[in-house]
């Protein structure tokens, strides 16, 4: 029970933190399956390309590259819808609506938004990472 | 299968698990809150050092688990400002045992020289458990001076055997040399030998063997064999003894070591030729 209360505190801090840092949270993944992939400001000043699995119409991989990071094995050819250039912030709050439950896919959402530009990132983790055990 | 000394068995899993702390593993930790602290302390290793350093010591100021703060320390190794190894000793310099321990081993893999001359001190004042993981630290950074000099100023024979040892594990052969110069081949300098082995090492080792005053120095230059795998040696010294005791040890060694030169060796009895 102290888990689940935990939980919904931590999704309503970064709800909060979303909310009021992104403008217009309209960005969104199609359901389709497949391979998506957009680019947006990377937080090394160059543009970081991210690419999400789409199974079942739901995400179940999420990958980035960029200029200075390659974040998982991941072959660059794969076949992927592109999605176009998207405001960092947009796409921070759709990676950040899969970081619960806790799992692989949220270490993923994690790691790429920690990639992305502006001060976003760094708020969300400092969120995750005051939460009370 | 060859038998392994349990040293270098736990550097491997130290190194192993080192390594490890790169990567998530979520079924690790059982609390959700706790693998998404993981995730994102993990997240801060690409950030950018100034602004990845006080999200971190917040971690390690608040009441996290140790495996959370054990991870944060792994972070702050990883980052290459002043105050992240000032923190680092900090912690390792702390009261918290475990906590203090890991701190100092980060601090090996970090690698930062400042840092790892921060940690003769620590070595100097602390109990088994630090020295241990100091050396440990050493280890991991390849900074065999550092502990050449614990070997040469060790003052009873458990350290100096501790850090010989370890200078055998970083197969630091001419430094192990360098200390026989002034206490001549001791067990612990011996058994060091064959943790690092090679023909070299192979060579001296049958050279101890053979011009040994003692049955220890013998035995220690037998387990330094075994311990290198080097059942080329103890065949040969099988082949050259005409010591029914000592051909008897020896063959119990090669059995011990699992040897193909054993096949050889009953083949030789068979055919009527002991040799």
């Amino acid at each position: 029970m102290k888990t689940a209360i935990r939980l919904v505190l931590i999704a309503l801090f970064t709800a909060a933190v979303i909310t009021s840092e992104s403008h217009g949270a309209n960005f969104n993944v199609p359901a389709d399956d497949g391979w998506y992939t957009w680019q947006v400001d990377a937080s090394d000043g160059g543009e970081l390309q991210v690419y999400a699995l789409i199974e079942s119409g739901r995400p179940s991989k999420f990958r980035v590259r960029g200029g200075s990071v390659c974040y998982s094995s991941f072959k660059s050819n794969v076949e992927a819808t592109d999605l176009g250039m998207v405001e960092a912030d947009e796409s921070i709050g759709w990676l950040q609506g899969f970081i619960l439950p806790a799992g692989d896919l949220s270490s993923d959402a994690i790691i790429a938004i920690s990639l992305h530009a502006g001060d976003l990132p760094f708020e969300i983790i400092d969120q995750i990472l005051s939460a009370k055990n | 299968m060859t038998i392994r000394p349990k040293l270098i068995v736990a550097t491997v899993a130290l190194l192993a698990m080192s390594a490890s702390l790169a990567q998530t593993d979520v079924s690790a930790a059982e609390d959700p809150t706790e693998v998404l602290k993981i995730a994102a302390l993990e997240a801060l290793i690409s950030a950018p050092p100034e602004r990845a350093l006080p999200l971190v010591i917040k971690v390690l100021d608040a009441d996290n688990t140790d495996e959370v703060k054990e991870r944060a320390l792994f972070v702050l190794s990883q980052i290459d400002l002043p105050e992240a190894q000032a923190r680092l000793l900090d912690v390792a310099r702390s009261g918290d045992s475990e906590l203090s321990s890991e701190a100092v081993r980060m601090i090996g893999i970090g690698g930062n020289a400042e840092a790892l001359a921060g940690l003769q001190d620590l070595y100097s004042s602390g109990d088994e458990n630090r020295r241990e993981a100091v050396l440990q630290a050493y280890m991991i950074a390849g900074d065999v001076d550092a502990v050449f000099a614990i070997a040469e100023n060790a003052s009873d024979a458990d350290e100096f055997g501790n850090a010989v040892e370890m200078l055998g594990v970083m197969g630091a052969v001419d430094k192990l040399q360098a200390l026989s110069e002034s206490s001549g081949f001791t067990e612990e300098l011996i058994q060091a030998l064959g943790i690092a082995g090679g023909d070299d090492v192979n060579a001296t080792l049958m050279e101890i063997y053979r011009s040994a005053d003692t049955d220890d120095i013998r035995h220690a230059a037998l387990e330094g064999m075994l311990i290198s795998g080097y059942d080329d040696g103890v065949l040969a010294l099988y082949k050259e003894s005409t010591d029914a005791r000592e051909k008897r040890d020896l063959l119990q060694m090669l059995a011990i070591m699992d040897s193909d030169a054993m096949m050889e060796v009953i083949d030789a009895a068979l055919e009527g030729g002991d040799q």
